[in-house]
C-alpha cells in the first residue's frame, strides 16, 4: 500500500493539493481533505478499472471529497449560526488568516482575481481552476466533473464574464 | 482584436499565471496520518457489529416485557378504545376535507371574505411568473413534491396545482414525471424514486414508503440528509409525523446510509428561511434552508442577506438594505429604512416572495412591507397593506 501511495504522491500530489487548496482556500482544510482523498483512493485502488486516466480518476475523487466537505461545513455553520452574528464576517476573517505565502506576495491585480474567484459558483470555480490553473483540456475537465463538454464550455464562459464584471467594479 | 476580447485575453493570461501552491508537509508525515486513519477505520469495522447486536438483544428483551405486560390490559380495554377511536375518526372526518393539506385549510379560515377575495386578486394577476401560489378556488388541490439542487445539497419544493380531482397517491407516485420535463430549465436533479411507492392516507395522517428488495438507496450522508428534507417538505403540510418505511411484506428496510429502519421522522417543528436558487442563470426557484429551531424571526430575516455562491444560492434581501421588524400577533411587519436597490422590479418581487414563505414557516399568517421610497406597490404586492402568506411555492400548474 505504501508503494502505491508513494507513486501517486510523486506523480500527482502537488497538483491535487493545488486544486483542493484553490477550492477551499485554507491550507489546513486542504491537508485534511487530501488525507480523505488518499484514504478513499487507497481503499479502492484495486477496483480502478482504467476507464479514465489515473489522473482524471484521482481528481474526480478529490472533487467529490471537496464538495462533501463544503456540505458538511455548511451544515455545521447552520448549526452554529446562533453563535455568530454574521457569517460573511466570519468567512472573511478565515480567508485572510489562511492566506499562504504564495498569495500574500501577489500584486494587487492578482489578489483581486484570487478574491473574485470566490464569488463564482462551485461549478464555475472548478472549471477555472482545472482549465487555467491546472491546464486540463476541456475533455479532461468534463471527465473530472462528470459532465458534458458543452457544460464545461458554458461554465467557463460564464465564469470569465462574471470575473470580468467583478474586476471592473 | 477589440477591447472586449483584449480584456478577456488578459484575464485568461492572469489566471494561467496564478501561483502554484505547494503542500509543505513531508510525504512521510502524510503517509503516517493516512495509515493511522486506514487502521482506525478497519478497527472500527472489526468491532462495529457488536453495537447493533447488543442493541438488538436489548430491544428483543424489552419487547418481550412490554408485550407480556400489555396482553392482559389490551383485552380489558378493547371495547373502550374501539369506541374512542370511532368517535375520533368521525370528528376528523368532519374537520378535514379529503386530500386537502391541513395547513392550507386552517389558514384559509383565518381570513375574512374580503381578505380571501383580495388574496385571490393578488394571484389572478400574473400568476405565471410568481415563485409562490395562492389558491384561486377552494376546490383546487395543492400537492407539494420535491426535487434536489444540482449540488445534492438542498431539497427544493414544487407545488403541483390541480383542479381535476386527483388524489395524493396519484401525484406522490409519479414525482419525477412532473419534474422531468422542467428539470433542465430549472437546473434540478431528481431523487431516484423509481421503484419506490408511496401509500398516503391523508385523512389519518399516515404515509408509508414501500421499498422493494432490489432498490439501492444512493450512497453518502448528503443523500440521506436531502431525503429527510424532501420527506419533510412533502408530508409536513398534512401534519404527518413520520414516514413509515417498509418492504413489500411489511418488514424494516436497509436503506443505505440510514441502515435498517422502519420510519423517519417528519420535522414538524423545523423552521426554514427561503433564499433564491438559480443554477447557471436558469429559472429561479425558492429554496428552503433549515434554521435553528430557537432562531427568532429577526435572526432568520438577517440570514436572508447572505449569498451562498458555492451553491448558486442568493440571499433575497440586498446586503445594503436595513429594516426594522415588528411582530403583531400573526402579522409580521418589515419597515425598510434603507435599500437603494429596492424598486418595482423582479428582484424586489422575489425578495417579497421569499419573505412571505419565510414568514409562513415561522407560522405567521400575513406580512406588511414598506420600502424607503414612494412606491405603493411592487409587482402585484401592495405595500403598507397586509399580504397573506401563500398556499404553495415554486408552482407547477397542471390543470
Amino acid at each position: 500500500m505504501k508503494t502505491t501511495f508513494e507513486t501517486l504522491y510523486d506523480n500527482y500530489h502537488q497538483d491535487l493539493y493545488q486544486y483542493v487548496f484553490y477550492m477551499v482556500r485554507n491550507q489546513e482544510e486542504a491537508e485534511d481533505i487530501l488525507q480523505d482523498v488518499y484514504v478513499k483512493v487507497l481503499k479502492s485502488y484495486q477496483s480502478f478499472r482504467g476507464e479514465s486516466s489515473e489522473k482524471t480518476w484521482l481528481f474526480s475523487i478529490a472533487r467529490h471529497t471537496t464538495l462533501d466537505f463544503f456540505r458538511k461545513q455548511k451544515r455545521l455553520r447552520d448549526r452554529m449560526s446562533n453563535l455568530f452574528s454574521n457569517d460573511t464576517e466570519e468567512q472573511l476573517i478565515k480567508d485572510e488568516a489562511a492566506l499562504p505565502e504564495e498569495i500574500v506576495v501577489l500584486d494587487d491585480q492578482m489578489k483581486r482575481i484570487y478574491k473574485a474567484l470566490n464569488k463564482c459558483s462551485n461549478d464555475q470555480k472548478q472549471v477555472i481552476i482545472l482549465r487555467y490553473i491546472q491546464s486540463f483540456s476541456i475533455q479532461e475537465t468534463a471527465d473530472i466533473m462528470s459532465c458534458s463538454i458543452s457544460k464545461v464550455k458554458t461554465n467557463q464562459h460564464r465564469a470569465i464574464n462574471k470575473l470580468r464584471k467583478i474586476l471592473r467594479k | 482584436m477589440d477591447n472586449d476580447q483584449l480584456e478577456k485575453q488578459q484575464l485568461e493570461d492572469k489566471l494561467r499565471q496564478m501561483p502554484k501552491i505547494k503542500d509543505n508537509q513531508s510525504k512521510e508525515t502524510l503517509y503516517q496520518k493516512i495509515e493511522l486513519r486506514l487502521h482506525e477505520k478497519q478497527e472500527h469495522r472489526r468491532w462495529s457489529w457488536l453495537v447493533p447486536s447488543i442493541a438488538s438483544f436489548a430491544v428483543i428483551g424489552l419487547l418481550f416485557l412490554i408485550v407480556q405486560g400489555n396482553m392482559n390490559r389490551s383485552y380489558q380495554n378493547a371495547n373502550e378504545s374501539y369506541s374512542e377511536q370511532a368517535s375520533t375518526e368521525e370528528q376528523e372526518q368532519s374537520n378535514v376535507q379529503f386530500d386537502q393539506p391541513e395547513g392550507i385549510e386552517e389558514k384559509s379560515s383565518l381570513f375574512s371574505a374580503d381578505e380571501e377575495q383580495e388574496k385571490r386578486e393578488i394571484t389572478n394577476n400574473n400568476q405565471g411568473s410568481s415563485l409562490i401560489y395562492y389558491k384561486n378556488v377552494d376546490e383546487e388541490k395543492l400537492f407539494t413534491i420535491a426535487a434536489v439542487d444540482k449540488y445534492n445539497n438542498y431539497a427544493i419544493p414544487i407545488t403541483l396545482v390541480d383542479s381535476s380531482g386527483g388524489s395524493a397517491n396519484d401525484y406522490y407516485n409519479k414525482i419525477n414525471r412532473f419534474i422531468a420535463d422542467k428539470q433542465e430549465a430549472l437546473g434540478l436533479n431528481v431523487f431516484p424514486f423509481d421503484g419506490l411507492s408511496f401509500d398516503i392516507d391523508v385523512k389519518n395522517k399516515r404515509a408509508t414508503l414501500i421499498v422493494p428488495e432490489s432498490y439501492r438507496f444512493p450512497d453518502g450522508s448528503s443523500s440521506a440528509y436531502v431525503f429527510e428534507q424532501m420527506a419533510t417538505i412533502m408530508f409536513k403540510p398534512y401534519g404527518i409525523q413520520k414516514l413509515n418505511i417498509q418492504s413489500p411484506d411489511g418488514n424494516p428496510v436497509n436503506l443505505g446510509p440510514f441502515g435498517e429502519i422502519s420510519a423517519i421522522d417528519i420535522m414538524l417543528e423545523e423552521k426554514h428561511i427561503y433564499k433564491i436558487y438559480q443554477y447557471n442563470e436558469k429559472e429561479p426557484l425558492l429554496v428552503p434552508i433549515k434554521t435553528n429551531t430557537d432562531d427568532t424571526i429577526e435572526a432568520a430575516l438577517k440570514q436572508l442577506k447572505i449569498d451562498e455562491p458555492a451553491f448558486d444560492v442568493k440571499g433575497p434581501i440586498p446586503e445594503d438594505a436595513s429594516f426594522d421588524v415588528v411582530v403583531n400577533q400573526d402579522n409580521l411587519s418589515l419597515h425598510f429604512t434603507e435599500g437603494p436597490t429596492l424598486a418595482d422590479d423582479e428582484t424586489t418581487i422575489m425578495m417579497i416572495e421569499a419573505i412571505l414563505m419565510t414568514a409562513k414557516s415561522f407560522n405567521f399568517d400575513s406580512i406588511t412591507i414598506d420600502l424607503p421610497n414612494d412606491l405603493d406597490k411592487v409587482g402585484k404586492y401592495r405595500l403598507n397593506q397586509t399580504i397573506p402568506v401563500p398556499d404553495g411555492v415554486n408552482p407547477n400548474i397542471l390543470h
